[in-house]
């Protein structure tokens, strides 16, 4: 099985998601997949219209970087982004997850589901990265609780799951997990001077990712 | 009596942040226009001073109060996708 990684590097905080492709590149490749990687310039609508017409048989595309309501933005955040509700149907018969990405849930997953993709998951809000702090570190949570999203996805399509089933599994995997270091930061409130701020940052990483199944 | 003075910038554009949450050791002021908030703490103290803004990643320090006007500047990074 096969999965295209589109991982833009140039706009903060991407640097930190890019970081995390790489390490989504090495989980997916250990069950077994091929990896295309779109990486940092190559996040143009060109590039990827070359991939998704030279991969086919991708089955996942992971996009990891900025996104607003109609788009995954890519490096070209002032323009239209490499795959906007316009150009939806190059996504056509494949699994596609805007994770970490803002918004996209908005109109992109809609869209790409009536234009055929099988699945979507993304945001319906904000995303938001986390970093290292001096007391704690958030960032290996937050690549933790979205990597166990992936790694649940991969290995039950690997498995033979359907679509849904995968999907199912493996949101429920990623809420479980973020809901672990939610309450380990209500714990910290009052000892790590920033879990404030993560706490709300998981608990909206958590609340308002959704899936779509055509 | 100092002026603990903390000046909040994107740390991408160098823009100074008005409207943004500062406490100190649970004195909460919001910057003005400059990104500024100016606070009155006594010589000699230790104040931890904690900027928030939702569109950025937090920012915490301590600052010692060692002469009569500390300026700290907080440089925010963006922290959603």
């Amino acid at each position: 099985m096969k999965a295209v990684i589109a991982s833009p590097f140039l706009w903060p905080p991407t640097q930190l998601t890019y970081v995390m492709a790489n390490e989504l590149e090495s989980l997916v490749r250990g069950i077994g997949w091929d990896v295309i990687r779109l990486q940092g310039p190559q996040n143009l609508r060109v590039f990827f219209s070359f991939v998704m017409n030279s991969h086919p048989d991708a089955v996942l595309i992971a996009y990891m970087g900025h996104a607003g309501p109609s788009a995954f933005l890519g490096e070209d955040i002032f323009g239209l982004g490499i795959l906007g509700v316009d150009n939806a149907g190059e996504v056509r018969e494949h699994v596609v997850v805007g994770m970490p990405a803002c918004l996209s849930a908005q109109q992109l997953g809609p869209a790409l589901v009536k234009a055929g993709a099988k699945a979507f998951v993304g945001s319906r809000e904000e995303m938001y990265a986390q970093w290292s702090e001096s007391e704690h570190d958030y960032m290996a949570d937050w690549f933790d609780y979205t990597l166990t999203f992936y790694k649940s996805l991969v290995t039950s399509l690997t498995a033979g799951k359907s679509v849904k089933e995968s999907l199912e599994k493996a949101l429920n995997d990623y809420r479980e997990r973020c809901t672990y270091y939610e309450q380990l930061y209500k714990q910290h409130i009052q000892d790590w001077p920033n879990s404030d701020f993560y706490l709300h940052a998981v608990k909206q990483n958590r609340d308002f990712v959704v899936g779509y199944i055509r | 009596m100092a002026q603990l003075a903390v000046t909040v910038k994107d740390a991408t554009t160098g823009a100074a942040l008005p409207y943004v949450h500062v406490e100190a050791d649970g004195v909460v002021l919001t910057t003005g226009l400059d990104g500024a908030a100016i606070f009155d703490v006594p010589v000699g103290s230790t104040r931890t001073i904690k900027v928030r803004n939702v569109m950025f990643r937090p920012w915490s320090r301590s600052v010692s109060i060692s002469s009569e006007r500390v300026e700290v500047t907080a440089s925010m990074e963006k922290a959603i996708m």
